[in-house]
């Protein structure tokens, strides 16, 4: 009975592998990077200005 | 996931800490002076608008933002290398992520500083889209040539590698005009102090990842 019941909310949630992972934080990573390294809007343009100039990034 | 965050939000902070630092008081002045010349020039159309409160002070808004993007850029940094290093795997926790982290300087620092030499304010690209869409393209390409040397055998890395250094070298000899033309004194030193902004950027990462990465 007990058993049962602790199956039922110790359902094991399937963990995600190594590789999607790994996909999802190069995915983060590069989109962090698209964001503060290629945006156009003038707020983060002007915040990552600097950074940009220094990082070797294509800024104007 | 908590172990591709933790190390990449630890060593993104150390790491984008000591790098503004150094941007802050070697690189920044630099580019405080080409925007003065750019103010100063009457052929640049191009104006900018910091106006964050820039005065003597380290602390002001500017420097503050320039902070918190250095942090997020060395966490996104710090991301991607980890996800590499864990689909790469290996035997060895720091020859892999020293490995990394030299791929790193080169894909997204020396690679495009070969092709796009770093930009003081005032000096135009030209068509930025297109430079952009260039950088872009140059670091997914290098990614993959460098995934595709590394399933491959010892002797055929360093035969790719010799191949890119060949045809970059080609290019810059092709192209010495752009190259040299658009270097001037401020211009040169603000290449060499972006150099080891960069090299320390991805020195630091590499110590911390290898310090935090607990596998």
């Amino acid at each position: 009975m007990y058993t049962k019941i602790y199956q039922l909310f110790t359902f094991r949630v399937p963990q995600a592998s190594r590789v999607s992972k790994s996909l999802f934080a190069i995915v983060v990573g590069f989109s962090m990077i698209m964001v503060f390294g290629f945006a156009s809007p003038e707020l983060i343009h002007d915040a990552a200005h600097d950074v940009r100039h220094i990082m070797t990034f294509p800024c104007h | 996931m908590i172990k591709y965050l933790y190390p990449a939000l630890v060593a993104g902070l150390i790491t984008g800490f000591f790098v503004t630092l150094f941007n802050l008081f070697l690189v920044q002045p630099l580019i405080a002076e080409a925007e003065l010349l750019e103010l100063h020039s009457a052929s640049t159309a191009h104006e900018h608008s910091h106006d964050g409160g820039e005065g003597d002070s380290l602390i002001n808004e500017r420097n503050f933002l320039t902070l918190l993007v250095n942090i997020a850029m060395s966490v996104a940094l710090s991301l991607i290398v980890i996800g590499f290093y864990y689909i790469r795997g290996g035997p060895s926790i720091a020859k892999n992520l020293l490995q990394m982290a030299f791929s790193g300087f080169f894909i997204f620092f020396l690679l495009p500083k070969l092709l796009i030499l770093p930009q003081l304010p005032g000096q135009s690209l030209g068509n930025t889209k297109f430079v952009q869409i260039l950088w872009i393209l140059t670091t997914l390409g290098s990614i993959a040539i460098l995934m595709i040397a590394d399933r491959l055998n010892y002797f055929s890395i360093k035969l790719l590698l010799l191949l890119s250094l060949t045809v970059i070298s080609i290019f810059i000899l092709q192209n010495t005009d752009l190259v040299l033309h658009k270097t001037d004194a401020l211009h040169s030193t603000f290449i060499y102090y972006t150099f080891i902004s960069n090299l320390i950027l991805w020195t630091l990462l590499y110590l911390n990842l290898n310090y935090f990465i607990k596998d």
